[in-house]
């Protein structure tokens, strides 16, 4: 029956506030928080219409003819909006956003650029094990991030996890023990030489600063994975290949090569050993967002094709189509459902996994004192501790658990799966509507189509999520996603750090602390091999 | 008029028992297999510059088909064709779309452009020229004024770099329904204006253009001159023939969407037997094997394909949408099954997938081919229309 409504009651609505989008969140989340997040919304939203959703299929072309193609002045565009620091907490001078602010911003930018938005998520995935290391990641690169944003020269982090031979087998600790892993973070005297390939690493080619995980005993990989902050200017690292990817172009996918690369000790993040436990809080924080990509993805199309259809034109005979109705009606169903999904799983792990531990009176007091002693020599020796990065274990152990967080990750995978594949389901019935016409609408869409494919896929793909999903909340088990108390059970979960706290390293001034528990790692390997 | 008619897209409707019509297939079964080593040896080796628009490429892969005469192939071999039937043609299509979907699009819009022309027209045309047919559609702007047709504007795939165009109309703009079935435009006529579609996403072989062909001026010309030849139209039977090229086009859709399907199917297969996460070939996980038995389940269901003649129209649209259908959600799995290694251009997954996007719009979208069947069931026009 064909409808009877007007031009006007189809023409695109004004954009509806957080509090219209999110109503039970917003219920709970109190009026100052949700100006707060509408703010970052309001910056996320001006730079997503001044710089991206204009400039959008322009990159998305000359990236798919050369794939190392990488537009800068967008990353600066961005960072003048504190879209590369708004993650860092606020001790380190950042905006101190959680899972929630990652979700919003995202889903903003994803409506008018997916590839682009992705530069800026794969920066926060790069972020992300940094924020878990505590107070003792807050004085360097973090610091370094938000003082390179404000100089306008800004710096890129990535995040290193996927293999050639390992993709799924690296985003789940039971998996992990059975993959076949190829890097290898040999201990040596002050740090660790990593060797291997990283593969499809959003921003891999770009980024300043890359968080890298691997074992340092490839024979026991999930006991030994560790992250290190690796300096993409360090010798033996280099770019092998850019990927020629079917859509999200603007973020560059590389796969890089390690060669004997040096890191100092001091750039463990976490303590060595607590890489598997750190990815699956990782995965629980940054899920989420990836949620709100694909959303963001579904209702740039929506919105698209929503707003073409209202202008009439091409589309004069498509408005009083019940079927179209019927249509838009269900992208709108789905957008709303896949948005409170990513909204729970944010909120829930912001809590849970999070932020307890930022309200621990240890944590506030560390931020009460001010940068300047916290940088001292003394304080700041204090703080890159072993027993720091103990207590830092300690404090999360005290205010979450195992079972809590396999709950908060099972939810955003739920999250993480639904939306995307919300977004597949929304920009393909997008193109439907559209078919062969030729507006300009059409070129949009595809591209759309062809960017959320990719959320079905990464961050492990979707059925990796759902058996996450099931064992989280069918089966309610409980995966070790938090790392120990007490470092050192195994040999190799010594970190050379730890070993110079309990005096090992002392034994040989020449080689200082760190390099005489490397020491100690070799003999209980049984020597170098 | 050497169309495929109705009887023939029916299949057996003449009566024929199978062991008959497999004898009387026999060489267009033989083209099948030519395609599928012509598809093997030359098109997948190619596909990657063919999903660029690599002109170079597309027309040494276009040179391969007039060879075997694949692309007149329902004209009478003294017509410089193959001779064969349009069910042996879908065949040969389905094969060729196993290599690249591109090219066998091409290769469909050339044969329904051949089979539209005059044959007095069509013995003119230069071996190699390459014609494509453009289907006039959903989603065509048509300029009428009074009563007469003045401009057809719509994207059509294969228009660009090609000879000439035939415009095929489902049904005239007019009143009088048998007025303008058919119009062909050499490429050189200056009421034809191309641009290139900068931003497809699939089927490359067939690269598309923006066309706009000016009816009223070319008919004003070709009256007084038939040099150079446009605008010329098919008059009287052209609503039969229409039916049939329209349909013809559809299941060409279909059987490219099956080539896809299959690849699609073949590739996931393999590197599912190859790939290894949890310590065993991902073919073991369930999760896999569930997208590899919805792909074999999708391509043991193909429809029959010998109807009743009553029911061609309606057998072609529903075969176009189960088939585009099932080959999207194919080609989706496949990519799936392929994890992040399935988003990159050089495996040649995701193109499938593009390609199978693609041809799920041609030549129209499915939900609006949904409302023709319902129109050729219930006699009622779509509401479109
Ligand atoms: C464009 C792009 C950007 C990326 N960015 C990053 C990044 O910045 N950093 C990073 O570390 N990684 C990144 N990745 C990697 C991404 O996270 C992996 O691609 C993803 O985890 C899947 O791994 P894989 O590609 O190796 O697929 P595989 O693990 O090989 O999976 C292949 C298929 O097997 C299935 N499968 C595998 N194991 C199982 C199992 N145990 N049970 C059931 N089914 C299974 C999968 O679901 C899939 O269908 C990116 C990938 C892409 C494509």
């Amino acid at each position: 029956m064909p409808a009877t409504t007007t031009a006007a009651s189809c023409a695109g609505p004004p954009q509806p506030t957080l509090a219209q989008r999110f109503p039970r969140f917003s219920a709970d989340a109190g009026s100052s928080r949700l100006r707060q997040l509408e703010r970052l919304r309001e910056r996320a939203r001006r730079f997503a219409q001044q710089h991206a959703r204009g400039r959008a299929l322009e990159i998305d072309r000359r990236a798919r003819e050369d794939p190392r193609f990488f537009d800068w002045e967008l990353v600066r565009a961005g960072a003048s909006e504190g879209l590369l620091s708004f993650l860092i907490p606020k001790q380190a001078g950042g905006g101190g956003g959680l899972a929630t602010e990652a979700a919003i911003v995202m889903e903003e930018l994803c409506a008018a650029c997916p590839g682009i938005a992705l530069i800026f998520g794969a920066h926060a995935l790069g972020i992300s094990p940094l924020l878990l290391g505590g107070p003792s990641q807050w004085d360097g690169v973090l610091a370094q991030l938000v003082a390179s944003e404000a100089q306008e020269r800004p710096m890129l982090m990535a995040c290193a996890i996927t293999e050639p031979e390992a993709g799924t087998d690296v985003e789940d600790p039971d998996l992990l023990a059975r993959g076949r892993i190829t890097t290898h973070a040999r201990p040596v005297p002050g740090g660790y030489r990593l060797t291997g390939t990283k593969r499809f690493i959003s921003n891999g080619s770009v980024a300043r600063w890359i968080t890298i995980l691997m074992p340092t005993d490839p024979r026991n990989p999930a006991q030994t994975w560790t992250c290190f902050l690796l300096d993409t200017r360090s010798e033996g690292f280099s770019i092998a290949r850019v990927e020629s990817k079917m859509g999200q172009r603007a973020c560059p996918a590389a796969e890089l090569s390690l060669q004997e690369v040096f890191v100092p000790a001091e750039r463990v993040v976490g303590r060595p050993g607590d890489g598997a436990a750190a990815t699956m809080i990782v995965l629980a924080c940054s899920r989420p967002p990836v949620a709100a990509i694909a959303t963001g993805i579904a209702s740039g199309a929506y919105e698209r094709v929503r707003d073409w259809i209202a202008s009439g034109g091409q589309a004069a005979d498509l408005r009083n189509r019940q079927h179209v109705q019927l249509q838009l009606a269900s992208m709108e169903e789905e957008i709303h459902l896949a948005r409170q999904a990513y909204i729970d799983a944010a909120t829930e792990v912001d809590q849970v996994a999070l932020g307890g531990a930022l309200r621990h009176p240890l944590v506030r007091a560390l931020g009460h004192v001010p940068p300047s002693v916290r940088r001292s020599s003394l304080m700041r020796g204090w703080i890159t501790s072993p027993r720091a990065a103990d207590a830092t274990v300690a404090v999360m152990r005290r205010t979450t658990s195992d079972r809590a967080v396999t709950r908060s990750l099972a939810l955003s995978s739920l999250a993480k799966a639904h939306c995307a594949d919300v977004a597949m389901r929304v920009t393909t019935a997008a193109l439907d509507l559209v078919g062969m016409r030729d507006v300009p609408v059409r070129a949009e869409l595809q591209k759309l189509w062809r960017d959320a494919k990719l959320t079905q896929i990464y961050e492990g793909t979707n059925q990796l999520n759902r058996i996450e999903v099931h064992r989280g909340l069918c089966a309610q088990e409980t995966i070790s996603c938090l790392p120990p108390l007490r470092a050192a059970a195994h040999p190799n979960r010594e970190s050379p750090a730890t070993a110079a706290a309990t005096g090992a390293g002392r034994q040989d001034p020449l080689i200082g602390p760190a390099a005489g528990a490397d020491r100690q790692l070799v003999r209980a390997r049984g020597g170098e091999r | 008029m050497s169309s495929p008619g109705a009887a023939d897209l029916a299949g057996g409707s003449d009566g024929t028992n199978g062991a008959e019509v497999a004898a009387e297939q026999a060489p267009g079964r033989a083209l099948a297999d030519l395609a599928r080593q012509i598809a093997r040896r030359e098109l997948l080796p190619a596909a990657g510059r063919l999903d660029i628009s690599d002109a170079e490429t597309i027309g040494a892969c276009w040179r391969v088909m007039c060879d075997v005469g694949l692309d007149r192939a329902l004209r009478s071999e003294s017509e410089g064709g193959a001779g064969i039937g349009a069910l042996d043609l879908l065949a040969v299509i389905e094969e060729l779309a196993v290599g690249d979907a591109g090219i066998a699009l091409a290769v469909l819009l050339a044969n329904v452009a051949f089979v539209a022309m005059p044959s007095a027209r069509a013995a003119t045309l230069p071996p190699g020229a390459r014609w494509a047919a453009v289907p006039v559609g959903w989603g065509a702007q048509l300029t009428i004024r009074q009563g007469r047709l003045e401009e057809i504007s719509t994207l059509a795939f294969g228009a660009h770099g090609a000879h000439g165009l035939v415009f095929v109309l489902p049904a005239s703009p007019g009143d009088d329904r048998s007025r303008c079935s058919v119009l062909c435009a050499q490429g050189s006529t200056p009421h034809l204006r191309r641009e290139r579609e900068e931003h497809q996403l699939g089927l490359s072989g067939a690269p598309a253009a923006m066309v706009a062909f000016s009816v009223a001026d070319a008919q004003l010309r070709s009256g007084s001159s038939l040099d150079p030849w446009s605008g010329e139209q098919r008059r009287g039977g052209g609503c039969e023939a229409e039916l049939c090229l329209f349909d013809l086009m559809r299941r060409g859709a279909a059987a490219i969407a099956r080539g896809i399907a299959r690849r699609a199917e073949q590739l996931a297969l393999e590197y599912a037997q190859q790939r290894r996460q949890g310590g065993v070939a991902i073919v073991a996980h369930d999760a896999v094997r569930d997208m590899l038995g919805a792909m074999a389940v999708r391509r043991i269901l193909r429809p029959a394909e010998r109807i009743a003649e009553a029911d061609a129209r309606a057998f072609a649209i529903a075969e176009k949408i189960l088939a585009t259908d099932a080959a999207l959600a194919s080609a989706t799995d496949a990519v799936q099954v392929f994890g992040g290694t399935g988003y990159m251009r050089e495996t040649g997954v995701e193109k499938l997938m593009r390609d199978a996007k693609s041809i799920q719009l041609f030549p129209e979208p499915n939900w609006v081919s949904a409302d023709a069947l319902l129109g050729a069931h219930l006699a009622t026009p779509a509401p479109w229309s």
